[in-house]
């Protein structure tokens, strides 16, 4: 990188200074941000690739081309074809749309079910808190991706089911920290005041409590796109995630699971596979820059 | 130490009710029910209706759902999972003969992930903000983005495939004699795979851990009295910096055991995973169910162990 940032570079011996652990938080700060920066760059670029996908792709992505199938890549097919002539590229290019608005959607619904939750726990405490706290922690007990493949095979696989899914049973994250925000929150004069002009609990609970947990939540909410994007990924790859015909980058590396095309065509579940982690790893740097930037403690850490 | 840990079995309890409850209405919503889906529709027809509202009522399934649900209970109580609706046999056993495997191949990977994550968490805590650190948290962010099936295909296109230098999948070698050599090179990839969950999970911990234990004012003193560094570090630092690491295992075991549905299904290792998705794509709902109640239950119980360990570990915990 810039010269400064070498120059920053700590000295390597082992001091007081480094131990403290406030040895040089600026230049961390720096390249934490840089990589927010140039995540947020790559997940508009493909957030624009998914909108513009008919324009982008050069083929439709369902168009069979028998005289051109299993083709490596090439100038009329950036990326090959594959065993019944689909333009791979194409695919990647539509695959963006499934990804993100898996991972949108299903992490609206499960915010959405987390805020309601955790804020009637937090709020209410006694009874109510405690069981909705026992419900929390009984949802946590179940391996994410066991539990969701049970119940995507009982509604039956397809995008939107996978959406539904996702969003039911993954919300035990956001409940338990709306419950500590508003347990901290409830107790301070504003609540006061405001209960004592004679607000309502869904008042309290709306208009005052729950937008002072925004930040929070909207750190949590990313870090949730991108675990909602993988978890897409890994049903499609099983093949109970979005179905064939429709290209998505998780059931494009399925076909991988033969040995043939692992071997002899890795045009067809490479460049998917790069896509997923690359789109995971942006909205991962933009949630961490976001963590640095809305929560003061843990920015020079 | 008594009480504490009496109050987290406690608290259990009704866990394991809302994990049962949840497990239970899951599998109910499925479509069909085991009488008209096993007979087949013309030999249905031939029996009349009459004959499925008997078989329905000898299978107990013209009952509400929560006396059923009562009936199910009973039954799990006393160790009995069902029958599989595929071939017959008992979930128990089925699922029991996956255990074994599935915990080879997880205890590994944590074991492996916690003797990689925590040296890489300690370097970077004793450098924060330097290059180490800065590619370190990189590395983490990397492991924890990239797709488990993605590195484990790319790690059998590149070992397996082109250098051949490792089995593709299974457990053992079909033909060879049973030897821990054989398995150790079946179980390479696999674990490697499954380890990456586990080592930015641990290396994120100790390093915030051990920052905070150099913070702390019997650090300070420790410097105060003289003590050589290194002694300050392994002594005092460190060891206070390893308990909060106790709850690791017990935090990261549903994400392992997602991770082994995926790892198993790529190198077809004869596991819980494998086995669940085999039960999902035959629609075996009995299977189903006993799988998801057993990988629950695991976790509820590891949950446990890993808060009364850290109970024993720091004193403090019990008075909270």
């Amino acid at each position: 990188m810039s010269d400064q940032v070498l120059v920053e570079t700590p000295p390597q011996v082992w001091t007081n200074r480094t131990f403290a652990g406030r040895g040089y938080p600026r230049m961390r700060a720096f390249m934490r941000h840089r990589l927010a920066l140039a995540g947020f760059i790559v997940v508009l670029a493909l957030a624009l690739i998914a909108i513009f996908a008919p324009v982008l792709a050069p083929y439709d992505p369902n168009a069979v081309d028998l005289f051109a199938t299993a083709q490596g890549p090439s100038r009329a097919h950036l990326l090959g074809t594959d065993d019944i002539g689909r333009d791979v590229l194409s695919r990647v290019i539509y695959g963006a749309r499934v990804s993100l608005s898996v991972g949108l959607v299903s992490v609206t619904i499960y915010v959405a079910i987390g805020m309601v939750l955790g804020s009637i726990s937090g709020y209410f405490g006694g009874w109510i808190d405690s069981t909705i706290q026992r419900f929390t922690d009984a949802v946590m007990c179940f391996p994410s991706l066991i539990i969701i493949i049970a119940a995507v095979a009982i509604i039956g696989p397809s995008i939107y089911n996978v959406m539904i899914v996702i969003g039911l049973l993954t919300w035990p994250g956001i409940c338990r920290l709306v419950r500590g925000q508003i347990l901290q929150l409830r107790e301070r004069e504003f609540v006061e005041a405001a209960r004592a002009l004679g607000a309502s609990p869904t008042r309290v609970i709306f208009a005052h409590l729950l937008p002072n947990t925004i930040a929070p939540i909207t750190v949590a909410a990313t870090f949730g796109v991108a675990a909602a994007i993988l978890t897409e990924a890994g049903l499609s790859f099983l093949g109970l995630g979005v179905q064939p015909p429709t290209p998505s980058w998780g059931n494009m590396i399925n076909t991988a699971q033969s040995a043939a095309v692992l071997q002899n065509m890795p045009w067809l579940w490479i460049p998917a596979g790069v896509m997923i982690a690359l789109a995971v790893l942006s909205i991962n740097f933009v949630g961490d820059g976001l963590r640095d930037a809305l929560d003061p403690r843990s920015a020079h850490r | 130490m008594g009480r504490y840990f009496l109050r987290r079995l406690v608290i259990s309890v009704p866990v394991l009710l809302f994990v049962t409850l949840i497990a239970f209405t899951l599998v109910n919503l499925a479509p069909g029910d085991p009488v008209t889906s096993m007979i087949n529709p013309a030999t249905r027809a031939e029996l009349g209706p009459d004959w499925v509202k008997e078989r329905q009522a000898a299978l107990g399934l013209d009952k509400p759902i929560v006396y059923r649900y009562g009936i199910w209970i009973k039954e799990v109580l006393r160790g009995n999972l069902g029958y599989s609706l595929i071939g017959g046999q008992s979930v128990s056993g089925q699922v029991g003969a996956r255990i074994g495997p599935t915990m080879l191949l997880m205890a590994s990977a944590i074991i492996l992930g916690t003797l990689i994550g925590i040296p890489l968490g300690m370097y970077s805590a004793l450098r924060p903000n330097s290059w180490p650190d800065y590619l370190l948290t990189i590395f983490g962010f990397l492991a924890i983005s990239t797709p488990i099936f993605f590195l484990g295909l790319a790690m059998m296109y590149i070992f397996a495939v082109h250098l051949q230098w490792l089995p593709t999948s299974g457990m053992r070698t079909l033909g060879k004699p049973k030897s821990v050599g054989d398995l150790i090179q079946h179980m390479i990839m696999p674990v490697t795979a499954l380890a990456m969950i586990h080592i930015p999970l641990v290396m994120r911990y100790t390093r915030a851990s051990m920052i905070e234990a150099l913070r702390q004012d019997f650090v300070t003193t420790a410097r105060a009295k003289g003590l050589r560094e290194q002694w300050v570090i392994v002594r005092h630092a460190f060891r206070n910096a390893l308990i909060p690491l106790i709850t690791i295992i017990g935090l990261s075991l549903p994400e392992m055991l997602s991770g082994a549905v995926i790892t198993e299904t790529i190198f077809q290792w004869p596991g819980m995973g494998l086995l669940a998705l085999r039960a999902v794509n035959a629609r075996d709902y009995p299977l189903v169910l006993g799988v998801i109640l057993v990988t629950a239950f695991m976790v509820l119980i590891s949950n446990l162990i890993s808060d009364l360990c850290y109970g024993i570990a720091d004193p403090r915990i019990r008075f909270k």
